[in-house]
């Protein structure tokens, strides 16, 4: 590879999940590494403009991430991640990732950094990295180095999140678990507003994926024991294993996710005893309908603990 | 002394409803009028025909409530205690008049909700998305192509001897489906019924869609005064589905309740009426969001503003 010293990181999608393990990875074997903005309305916008009408939201905010990079970097790292295992698989947008992003900039004429991953190969996270590293040409001991540090400090990063949300449990506000994709929570623009509005409404927000993930994997193949995808069996296991801890839990997807249609409808079944409410994010830019439909989520959960609305005395 | 009284206002997309309860939650002053998209106006003619029917000499309104979608807008104008959601004002109207109801359907002018009941509290709700069909405006808008008033849809299609198969799950398909009944000599009150069960299905297929219908059933909404629709739920759900006569006022009712509840008082006049009120849409410019921010303007001043998702946005009243 010519030289190459900035790579860009677009914040969206798998960036949510192991954007700072790529960052500190690159950053060990030398190289600058830098992220796109935090997403607002321009960058959805700028990546509605080059994306098919039929993706889904994230996909186009992850579009627009790539133009935020595009000429303040020497290259844009895109993986294509298929997943480990058969049950344990990404959505198919991951595994065209480096080829959609490619096309779509072709005019452009991206340089994309890209390394690839199948739950047929039978590889391990390490061997990726191995290969991610030794294709930017290091030496075999730089990479493990580089991987091992990174992967050490995200794994610390993970075990903080997870005791900090414990913490949040003993809370005296009503806590809601938010039970989405990570790059749908934690995005400024989607899952962040859903956290303003319950924060505006004195609630607390609950995230799946901060939730263990081993156990959460774990608890998914009760859910059940065929369905394809990790991060809905993270999701999935993460809801089952914290119902009993929670006020309330709100399932969010972002239009349209062909995996959340299918897993959500059949958590939603399996969710009993506790008050659920199934939201929808989309591209409308108004924040009433959410509001209303939080409002009323809280309301339930209050007014039951309440014991009833004061109206029948 | 005077006795107390608490009021009510329910501003929906379609229609604004206002009313005027007594300590006992017995209605002393009602209005329903269309909100033709101007919501206050609509709170003002609302306002001026409940302090008609209302009596001064006897009551004082103690407490103020709105809900509806233009909830915040006119709760800012009128200065209500009591500013809260429609589910959660139908639901504490509904069990307030009917305690032992455990589901309640709601169909509006555009949109459609149900309410699951567990000992006098809502325990689950679901709204309709996006999409609008099966819902008052879908009724008007095809009793205008069918060239009958949308009022006299329910006895005519009481009167229709089988319903015409229609497709309600998209307005489009409906119209195309309605026309090519119309075409192939359909009697127009088998098209009507046709119509009517299909809000009726389209509703139990989607906003209703996994949700337990126990008994009793209160339908509640615009729809509900439309009998064709009243009888093809219950055909379709097979247990009877009662209807108030106030179920159009439930939300204004309900909000009346819960400013009474809440214990908030605070001096209401009808002044405002007379108050000009204007709106104001800004592009904040301080950030990509670029959020839209309504502003709320009392004979001038600045009295509210909202839609800013962050606070370099905030535009303060003084």
């Amino acid at each position: 590879m010519e030289r190459i010293q900035k790579i860009g990181i677009p914040r969206g999608l798998m960036a949510y999940r192991s954007g700072m393990l790529w960052k500190e990875f690159f950053e060990g074997l030398g190289y600058e590494c830098i992220f796109s903005p935090e997403s607002d309305r321009r960058i959805l916008e700028k990546g509605t403009g080059r994306a098919i009408d039929e993706t889904c939201l994230p996909f186009k905010m992850y579009l627009g991430h790539v133009m935020e990079l595009i000429g303040k970097c020497d290259t844009i790292f895109v993986p294509r991640t298929g997943g480990y295992r058969t049950t344990e698989k990404m959505c198919t947008r991951y595994e065209a990732l480096p080829d959609l992003v490619r096309n779509i900039f072709r005019d452009e004429q991206v340089n994309i950094l890209t390394v690839s991953y199948d739950w047929y190969n039978r590889t391990t996270e390490e061997k990726v990295y191995l290969e991610l590293g030794l294709s930017l040409g290091k030496t075999k001991k730089q990479v493990k180095k580089a991987y091992s540090s990174a992967k050490k400090h995200q794994e610390t990063r993970q075990k903080n999140r997870e005791k900090a949300q414990l913490k949040l449990l003993e809370s005296e506000k009503t806590r809601v678990l938010l039970a989405g994709h990570p790059y749908v929570l934690h995005d400024a623009y989607m899952g962040g507003e859903l956290v303003r509005i319950l924060e505006n409404l004195g609630a607390v927000a609950l995230y799946t994926d901060y939730v263990n993930r081993e156990n959460a994997l774990k608890r998914s193949y009760e859910f059940s024991r065929i369905m394809p995808w990790i991060i809905n069996r993270e999701m999935t296991g993460a809801t089952m294993l914290m119902k009993k801890k929670v006020d309330g839990i709100v399932i969010v997807s972002a239009y349209p996710c062909g995996p959340d249609s299918l897993v959500n409808d059949m958590l939603v079944r399996r969710l009993k005893d506790v008050p659920v409410l199934n939201l929808t994010l989309d591209a409308q830019s108004g924040t009433a309908g959410l509001e209303t439909r939080m409002e009323s989520f809280i309301d339930i959960i209050r007014y039951q603990k309440a014991g009833g609305y004061g109206n029948q005395n | 002394m005077k006795r107390k009284a608490y009021l009510g206002i329910d501003i929906g997309s379609i229609s604004t409803k206002g009313v005027i309860i007594d300590e006992n939650n017995k209605i002393l002053a009602e209005c329903y009028l269309w909100t033709e998209g101007n919501p206050t106006e609509a709170t003002k003619k609302v306002l001026l025909s409940l302090k008609e029917q209302f009596d001064p000499e006897r009551y004082r309104i103690v407490s103020s409530g709105t809900t509806g979608s233009a909830r915040k807008l006119v709760g800012s104008m009128i200065g209500a205690k009591m500013v809260k959601n429609e589910i959660t004002a139908h639901a504490v109207g509904t069990t307030t008049l009917h305690p032992d109801v455990r589901t309640i359907l709601e169909i509006g002018g555009q949109d459609s909700k149900i309410i699951c009941v567990e000992n006098g509290v809502a325990v689950d709700y679901a709204m309709n998305t996006l999409c609008a069909a099966g819902t008052g405006a879908f009724l008007s808008s095809q009793a205008h192509r069918l060239g009958v008033e949308v009022e006299e849809f329910g006895e005519i299609a009481l009167r229709a001897a089988k319903a015409a198969p229609i497709a309600a799950r998209c307005t489009v398909f409906a119209e195309s489906d309605l026309v090519h009944k119309l075409q192939v000599g359909c009697p127009k009150e088998e098209i009507i019924a046709g119509l009517c069960k299909a809000v009726a299905g389209n509703y139990l297929n989607n906003v209703a869609k996994g949700k337990k219908i126990v008994p009793p059933v209160v339908f509640q909404g615009g729809v509900s005064k439309n009998a064709g629709v009243v009888r093809m739920f219950e055909e379709e759900l097979g247990m009877p589905v009662l209807v108030d006569e106030n179920g159009h006022l439930m939300g204004a009712f309900g909000i009346a309740v819960l400013a009474k509840e809440s214990q908030k008082e605070g001096e209401f006049s009808f002044d405002v009426a007379d108050m000009e009120f204007r709106t104001r849409e800004v592009t904040c410019g301080k950030c990509a969001n670029h959020c839209e921010i309504i502003c709320v303007y009392r004979d001038g001043e600045l009295i509210d503003s909202w839609g800013n998702r962050c606070d370099n946005g905030a535009i303060k009243s003084r």
